[in-house]
C-alpha cells in the first residue's frame, strides 16, 4: 500500500448556514490517480480551492505526508506548494494574457528557486518539446493558442518545479472532444512517465473512468461513494451513483433508443 | 489558420490601437477625430514658435481690429494678435490639461493599488475618502482649492488634480480588484506570489487597458474645466493667453470685438470634441470585440 | 416521423460570409467565408442533428434560417414549406419566429427576462399576435403542465431567478412550443446542464417531438447525446458538411475521417481503459486530411 501523500479528513466549508462541504475525507495516495466526480454545486471545486490555499476550511484537516497544513512551519508549506501544482478548467483565463509564454513557464521555478537560468531554460525546452509545441512559440502570447494549446502551456507550467502531485479541475471541461482526448492522453503518458499523483476533479463519468483509478463520488458537499472505479461504476451502492451512471449518454443509437424508450414510458405512465 | 502561420500581432494596447485606428475600415469620424487630435499635441509642444506675431506685445494702433489680411484672427484690445496668443495659449491649455489627467491617474492608481492590497480596514478607510471627495462637484472642488493658493495655472493644474484623483482611484480599485480574482492571478497566488508582486506584476499590467481608457475619457473634460476655472479668473493674471483666460478678457467686447472671445472658444470646443472622440474611440476598441483565439 | 413527406425546411448550398467592410480579423480583402456551401432537408417530425466542435459553423448555420444575425452575407437557398427564405423581407420571418419555427439557446438563465413574470413570457409569442392576454396565460398554464412545470397556474407569476436550470429549460420550451411550431431548432440546449438534467431536458425534447410530430433541428458538439436522439445527422467541420448519414450508419461505419476520429476520442464508460482514446489528427493524418493544432 503505497504512501498517503495528501489526507483530507473531516472537511468542511460552510458560507453562513450554507454548506459548501460537510465532512468530507478522503486519500490520494502516491502514484495513483483519484477522481473526484460531482455535478454542479457538488463542492468538487471547494475542495480544491482548500487543498492549494485559495479558501479556507471552516474545519476539518488537510495533510501533507502525515503534516498538518495548518501547523506547518514556513518551510513546509513552501515544499507543499513546490510539490502541489494545480491545473485550471478554463484555459483562456488561467494564463496570463500579458505574459509571453516563455515568461508564464518561468514564472513558477522563479518563485521557488533554486533554478539556475540555464537549468530553467533546459526544463522549459524540455517539457515544451515532450508536450508537442515548439520553441518559437515561447515568444507568443496566450491569445495566439487554441484551448487545447493553453492547457498544454498550463500543464507545462505545473510540470517545471518537478511536482509530486497534480490538482486538476476539470482541465478538459472546457475543451473540444477531439482536442479533451489529446490533453487527456497526455495526461496519462505524463503520469506514467513521471509517477505523478493526480487528483482529477471532473462532471464527465466516462472521462474519469478513462483516466482515473479510484474514484470518489460527491453530492451537494457529501460523500456519495467511495471506492475503485470498477467497484463504484460496476456495482454503485448509493442511489446517487446509480442515477449519475444511468443518466450517462453512450455514443450507441440502439442502446440509447431503447433507454430512452423505456424511461418514456416510466413517464407517461405518470402522466 | 494554425499558431504558426497566425499574424504575430502585438498584445501591448498601444499596438492593438495602433493597428485598429489606423488599419482599413476605421470610422472616418475616429480618423478625423485622431487627425484633429494629433495637430493639437503638434501645436501644443511647438504653437509658440509658430505664432506671426508676440502674443504679448501691446500694440495700442492695432487694437480691436477685425481678422483681416494682417491679423487673421483679430486683434484684441491692446493689439495683441489673437492668432498668436491662441497659438501661445495652446501648450498652457493642452499640456496642463495632459499634467492634470497623468497627475491624477497617477496618484489615483498609488492609492488604487495602495486600497487594493490594504487589509480590509485600510481599503474601507481610504474609500471612504475618496467617496467624501466625491461627493464634492469637482468644479466647486478645485475652485475651493484654488482659493486657497495663489492665482495660477499651476495652481488650477494642483487643485484639479487633488479634485480629480478620487475618482481614478475609485474606478481603478474596481478594475484591480476584479482583476485580482482572476484565474491567471490565482494561479501565481498558488504559486506563492506574494501579493505586492502579484498586483504587480500581473493585476496592474492588466488592468492599465482600462486605465488609458478612463483617463482618455478624463482628458476631454479636463481641457474645459482647466479653461473654465482660468475664465472665473483664478488662473494666471491677465496677460495670461491660456484659452479660458482669452475668453474672459474678450468678454466686454463679446458684441463689438467678437472675435477675441470666439476663436478661443471654439479652440476650446475643437480639442474637447476631439479628445473627447479619440477617447471614446479608444474606449470602443477596447471592448473585447476579438478576444480569444480561433 | 413521416417519410416521404415533402421537406418542410430545404436549405440548397447555404454560405455565410462575414462581408469584407465588418471584417475584424485585421485581414484585408474580401468576405470571410464562415460556411460554405451546405445542402440539407428536414422532414415533418424529423429530428437532425448538426454535430461539430467550435469554430465549425454548425449554429450559424442553424441561426441563418431565421436570419438571426443580419450582419452575415448569406447566398444559396433556405426554403420553408416552399417559401424561400434568403433575401425575403423581414415581416415574412418575424411572422415565421416563434409561430413556425421555434428556437431555444443554450443557456435558459439569458434568454429569459428577469424582471417579466414566466407566465408573461410564455405567453408573449401569443401576445404579440394579438392573442387576449387573459386566453394565452391560461395557454402558457397549460403548456407548462404539459411540460411538468408543478403547480403551473400558480408559477405563471413567479420569476426565472426563482427556478433551477433544468426547470427554466422548461419554461422557455414552454414559450417555443406554445405557438404550436412545426421546427424547432435547439441551439445547445444542454450544454450548460447537469447530467441528469441535461437527460430530462433531452427526454422531454423527444417526448414532444413524437407526440406533437415536431420537426427538431438539433445542434450540439456531444456525439454521445445525439445517438439516442436524431434519425439523420450532419457533421460539420470549418463550415463544411462533412458527413451526412441516418444515426445508425454514422455510428457503425462512419466514412469520413473526421467522423471517425471524433467517435474515436469519445471517452466511454463501457469501453476498456487501457486502450487509448484516438485523436482527431491521427484519422485526419493517416488520411491525408489538415491537422491542427
Amino acid at each position: 500500500m503505497s504512501e498517503v501523500l495528501i489526507e483530507v479528513a473531516g472537511l468542511t466549508k460552510r458560507f453562513g448556514i450554507l454548506s459548501a462541504l460537510d465532512n468530507v475525507s478522503f486519500e490520494l495516495r502516491a502514484g495513483e490517480v483519484l477522481g473526484l466526480v460531482g455535478e454542479s454545486g457538488s463542492g468538487k471545486s471547494t475542495v480544491i480551492r482548500c487543498l492549494v490555499g485559495l479558501a479556507q476550511q471552516t474545519s476539518g484537516r488537510i495533510a501533507y505526508r502525515g503534516i498538518d497544513l495548518a501547523a506547518a512551519t514556513a518551510a513546509e508549506r513552501r515544499q507543499y506548494r513546490r510539490d502541489v501544482q494545480m491545473i485550471f478548467q478554463d484555459p483562456y483565463s488561467s494564463l496570463d494574457p500579458r505574459m509571453t509564454v516563455q515568461q508564464i513557464l518561468e514564472e513558477p521555478m522563479l518563485v521557488v528557486g533554486g533554478f539556475s537560468a540555464r537549468q530553467r531554460q533546459e526544463r522549459i525546452l524540455h517539457l515544451l518539446h515532450r508536450l508537442g509545441l515548439k520553441e518559437e512559440h515561447l515568444s507568443r502570447y496566450p491569445k495566439h493558442f487554441s484551448g487545447g494549446q493553453r492547457q498544454r502551456i498550463a500543464i507545462i507550467r505545473a510540470l517545471t518545479v518537478e511536482p509530486k502531485v497534480l490538482l486538476c479541475d476539470e482541465p478538459v471541461s472546457a475543451l473540444d472532444v477531439s482536442v479533451q482526448a489529446q490533453v487527456l492522453n497526455l495526461l496519462r503518458d505524463m503520469q506514467k512517465e513521471l509517477g505523478l499523483t493526480i487528483l482529477f476533479v471532473a462532471h464527465d463519468l466516462a472521462v474519469v473512468k478513462y483516466l482515473c483509478s479510484r474514484v470518489v463520488v460527491l453530492h451537494h458537499g457529501i460523500v456519495e461513494e467511495a471506492g475503485t472505479v470498477d467497484e463504484v461504476y460496476g456495482a454503485p451502492k448509493a442511489a446517487y451513483t446509480r442515477e449519475l451512471l444511468d443518466a450517462v449518454a453512450e455514443p450507441d443509437p440502439q442502446a440509447e433508443r431503447a433507454r430512452r424508450a423505456a424511461r418514456l414510458k416510466r413517464l407517461a405512465a405518470i402522466r | 489558420m494554425t499558431i504558426d502561420n497566425a499574424p504575430f500581432d502585438r498584445v501591448s494596447f498601444v499596438g492593438v490601437l495602433s493597428r485598429r485606428l489606423f488599419g482599413r475600415g476605421g470610422p472616418v469620424v475616429d480618423r478625423l477625430a485622431l487627425v484633429m487630435v494629433g495637430i493639437l499635441l503638434v501645436l501644443a509642444v511647438v504653437g509658440p514658435w509658430l505664432a506671426p506675431h508676440d502674443p504679448y506685445a501691446v500694440d495700442p494702433i492695432a487694437s480691436l481690429e477685425p481678422p483681416g489680411a494682417a491679423y487673421w484672427l483679430g486683434t484684441d484690445d491692446t493689439g495683441r494678435d489673437v492668432l498668436s496668443r491662441l497659438l501661445a495659449g495652446a501648450p498652457l491649455t493642452i499640456l496642463s490639461a495632459v499634467a492634470v489627467v497623468v497627475g491624477s491617474t497617477i496618484i489615483g492608481v498609488f492609492v488604487a493599488s495602495v486600497a487594493t492590497l490594504a487589509p480590509r480596514w485600510l481599503d474601507d478607510a481610504l474609500m471612504r475618502c475618496t467617496e467624501i471627495f466625491l461627493s464634492i462637484p469637482s468644479l466647486v472642488l478645485a475652485l475651493g482649492l484654488t482659493a486657497v493658493l495663489r492665482p495660477s495655472l499651476t495652481s488650477i493644474i494642483i487643485a484639479m488634480v487633488m479634485a480629480l484623483w478620487p475618482a481614478t482611484a475609485r474606478i481603478t480599485r474596481n478594475i484591480l480588484r476584479e482583476t485580482m480574482t482572476s484565474a491567471y492571478v490565482e494561479a501565481a497566488k498558488i504559486m506563492g506570489v506574494s501579493r505586492l508582486r502579484l498586483m504587480l506584476r500581473h493585476a496592474l499590467p492588466n488592468s492599465l487597458d482600462a486605465i488609458y481608457v478612463h483617463a482618455s475619457m478624463e482628458l476631454s473634460g479636463t481641457i474645459v474645466m482647466i479653461s473654465g476655472l482660468a475664465f472665473l479668473g483664478v488662473g494666471a493674471p491677465p496677460p495670461s493667453a491660456d484659452w479660458g483666460s482669452m475668453i474672459a478678457q474678450g468678454q466686454d467686447f463679446i458684441t463689438t470685438a467678437w472675435w477675441i472671445s470666439l476663436f478661443p472658444g471654439l479652440a476650446i470646443t475643437v480639442a474637447a470634441l476631439a479628445f473627447g472622440l479619440v477617447g471614446d474611440a479608444i474606449r470602443r476598441i477596447n471592448d473585447p470585440t476579438s478576444g480569444r483565439a480561433q | 416521423m413521416t417519410d416521404g413527406a415533402a421537406p418542410l425546411l430545404e436549405v440548397e448550398r447555404l454560405s455565410i460570409a462575414v462581408p469584407a467592410g465588418r471584417r475584424i480579423d485585421g485581414a484585408s480583402a474580401g468576405d470571410l467565408t464562415l460556411v460554405s456551401d451546405v445542402s440539407y432537408a428536414i422532414r415533418p417530425g424529423e429530428r437532425v442533428a448538426l454535430v461539430g466542435e467550435s469554430g465549425s459553423g454548425k449554429s450559424l448555420t442553424a441561426r441563418a434560417i431565421l436570419r438571426l444575425d443580419p450582419g452575415l452575407r448569406l447566398s444559396g437557398s433556405i426554403r420553408w414549406d416552399g417559401r424561400e427564405l434568403v433575401g425575403a423581407p423581414e415581416p415574412v420571418l418575424r411572422g415565421i419566429r416563434g409561430a413556425d419555427i421555434a428556437m431555444i439557446f443554450q443557456d435558459p438563465m439569458t434568454a429569459l427576462n428577469p424582471v417579466l413574470t414566466i407566465g408573461e413570457q410564455v405567453a408573449e409569442p401569443l401576445t404579440v399576435r394579438g392573442v387576449p392576454k387573459k386566453e394565452a396565460l391560461a395557454r402558457a398554464a397549460e403548456m407548462l403542465d404539459w411540460l411538468r412545470v408543478p403547480r403551473a397556474k400558480e408559477r405563471l407569476r413567479s420569476y426565472p431567478g426563482e427556478f433551477s436550470g433544468g426547470m427554466r429549460q422548461r419554461v422557455v420550451m414552454a414559450a417555443a412550443l406554445i405557438g404550436r411550431p412545426r421546427l424547432l431548432i435547439a441551439d445547445e440546449p444542454t450544454t450548460a446542464l447537469d447530467v441528469r438534467v441535461q437527460e430530462q431536458v433531452l427526454d422531454l425534447i423527444v417526448e414532444q417531438s413524437s407526440e406533437l410530430g415536431l420537426a427538431v433541428l438539433f445542434i450540439t458538439h456531444d456525439l454521445s447525446i445525439v445517438a439516442g436522439l436524431a434519425h439523420q445527422v450532419i457533421v460539420m467541420y470549418r463550415g463544411e458538411f462533412v458527413e451526412k448519414r441516418d444515426v445508425d450508419g454514422l455510428f457503425a461505419s462512419p466514412r469520413h475521417p473526421y467522423t471517425r476520429g471524433l467517435i474515436g476520442s469519445i471517452p466511454r464508460l463501457t469501453s476498456d481503459p487501457s486502450v487509448r482514446l484516438s485523436t482527431v489528427d491521427e484519422y485526419m493524418a493517416r488520411n491525408g486530411g489538415a491537422a491542427d493544432e
